[in-house]
């Protein structure tokens, strides 16, 4: 690493009240190739240091009217933190008294007079060395910033993917129920469709007159059925298209959300693996309208879900009561399980990443830490509230929608 | 009871009523029960010879029905209709005794209304062997 990195030529400002001192300094620099930004006072070296384009080097002389040199580097220390700075102070004293508290301002070199060139010489390709480190680091952190956004999105995606995958057979079974009357219709009205022709064509014997008879019976309550069919089924899809749309990249802009249709449509998608297992109670205002990207949430009360049937797994009694309760703006949701409960001991970790008591294939062990993500995406919260031995408790908190927002 | 009596049970409306309206045009008594439990309740009272059931349902599914239809009414047939085909439930029938499972969404009646109507005949051959045995019985 070099300071052929930096931008060329190198340029530093050069920050000293006495004229001479400057006049001296100055040609020295010039000599090493540096451009120099020269600066009578410590205001106007402040002022210089500060500009978006102004040099990140500086040599400050300690006493200055105006700032001195470790006020100066304390203040950019201070305003401009995340700038990368490198400061010698240059002063008459070499007493620890003096270069302790000047270090501590920020400054990251310190030179006493009388001093030689070419010890300030060597001291200012360090700084330059430095800096050109420093700025490439930065680099760095920024891709690595950058890198671990785009996975956090992917990550969140793939575990929605994961979780609908576990949900397949579910949404299978909420197909294929109303699939199935749908069926069921159309082979009757083949079926009965020859005598309703033969009545038509007047040839029709005395059974194909009832069959005909018993399809007008019949066909408003069979139409209605397969209008309801196909309206199940093209919820279901919509749902399911909703809920493993890819992310672009930031949260959705959030909206007010009407609690209890996300809860319900959550629950739908769960019903095969609750129904008949597991009892589900909501209870509270399901009206209450809340800040959140409906499908992240549908994701959370998913997991949350699920999580809770897999607990209760092989209990006795097999109850999850969802309680709604909203107070000064906040909605808190809890979900309430009636199995073992979370030993206190995975209770510290189960927040943490890849903490899945599940054996292998049946979960990403990233549920919890994602849905955590998510609700803090939109300024909630998710926390456990768990007794051991009482079942689980987790508790959803959300922001409530004011009036007026649409 | 009518001979051609059937008990369907499905938790799902829209197939109680569909599947309901087929067996009746096509000849069959119906009944109807939306899971297991009131299915037993039913068969309390009248012992159905054929019972159309579905596997998933609340309460009581059709595994358990099955379970106790083969403890408490051994004459009565089983025929088993799913949604949700797992190998642990086709295993389950065949453990049981189901005459068959037809998998929803019946692309198909044909293979329903066969296993229906094997079942009855089953059961009118029984009867007819019975009562020839009785008749022999009375004779002698």
């Amino acid at each position: 690493m070099s300071s052929a990195d930096l931008p060329q030529p190198l340029r530093l400002c050069l920050a000293d009240d006495d004229p001479t001192s400057r006049l001296m300094l100055r040609v020295l620099l010039r000599k090493w190739g540096y451009e120099v930004e020269e600066c009578c006072d410590g205001c106007e070296a402040f002022t210089s240091l500060v500009r978006d384009d102004g040099p990140r080097l500086a040599v400050l002389d300690w006493m200055m009217p105006g700032m001195d040199g470790a006020q100066i580097s304390r203040r950019l220390r201070e305003e401009f933190p995340c700038r990368q700075y490198y400061l010698i102070l240059l002063t008459a004293r070499a007493e620890a008294e003096y270069v302790l508290p000047g270090l501590r301002s920020g400054a990251d070199d310190f030179i006493s007079k009388p001093f030689t060139t070419a010890v300030l010489q060597a001291r200012l390709e360090v700084g330059f060395r430095t800096l050109a480190l420093q700025s490439t680091i930065a680099g760095y952190a920024a891709r690595m910033q950058e890198l671990a956004e785009t996975r956090a999105v992917q990550l969140v995606h793939s575990d929605r993917l994961a979780t609908l995958g576990t949900l397949s057979a579910s949404v299978a079974h909420e197909i294929n129920n109303p699939a199935s009357f749908l069926s069921v219709n159309v082979q009757t009205l083949e079926e009965m469709w020859p005598a309703v022709e033969a009545c038509v064509n007047g040839q029709a014997q005395e059974r194909q007159l009832e069959q005909a008879r018993a399809l007008c019976r019949e066909m408003p309550s069979m139409l209605r059925e397969m209008k309801d069919g196909l309206e199940r089924i093209r919820r279901i899809t919509g749902e399911l298209r909703n809920f493993s749309r890819s992310d672009t990249g930031r949260a959705e802009p959030i909206g007010p959300v009407e609690l209890g249709v996300s809860l319900h449509r959550a629950l739908r998608m769960c019903s095969l693996r609750l129904k008949g297992k597991v009892e589900v109670e909501v209870e509270g205002d399901e009206s209450v309208r809340v800040l959140a990207d409906a499908p992240r949430l549908e994701q959370v009360v998913v997991n949350l879900v699920m999580n809770a049937a897999d607990a209760m797994e092989g209990c006795e009694r097999r109850c999850l009561r969802i309680g709604i309760l909203t107070l000064g703006g906040i909605c808190r949701l809890g979900f309430q399980d009636t199995g073992p409960g979370v030993p206190p001991a995975l209770a510290e970790r189960i927040f943490l990443p890849f903490q899945s008591t599940k054996s292998a294939g049946q979960g990403t062990g990233l549920g919890l830490y994602i849905s955590r993500n998510l609700v803090e995406e939109f300024g909630g919260t998710l926390m456990l509230e768990s007794v051991e031995g009482a079942g689980a408790c987790f508790v959803l908190t959300l922001n409530c929608a004011k009036d007026g927002e649409a | 009871m009518s001979a051609r009596h059937l008990l369907l049970v499905d938790d799902e409306a829209g197939i109680r009523d569909s599947l309901g309206r087929h067996f009746r045009l096509a000849g069959y008594e119906v009944e109807t029960a939306c899971d297991g439990l009131e299915a037993c309740e039913k068969l309390a009272k009248v012992p159905y010879r054929v019972v159309v059931s579905d596997i998933m349902m609340p309460r009581m599914d059709g595994i358990e029905l099955l379970r106790l239809v083969r403890q408490e009414y051994p004459m009565t047939r089983t025929v088993m209709i799913t949604g949700y085909v797992s190998l642990e439930n086709a295993l389950a029938c065949v453990r049981l005794g189901a005459d068959t499972c037809v998998f929803k969404p019946f692309r198909d009646l044909e293979e329903l209304d066969a296993a229906v109507e094997a079942a009855f005949v089953y059961h009118e051959q029984w009867e007819r062997k019975l009562l020839e045995l009785r008749g022999l019985k009375e004779a002698s």
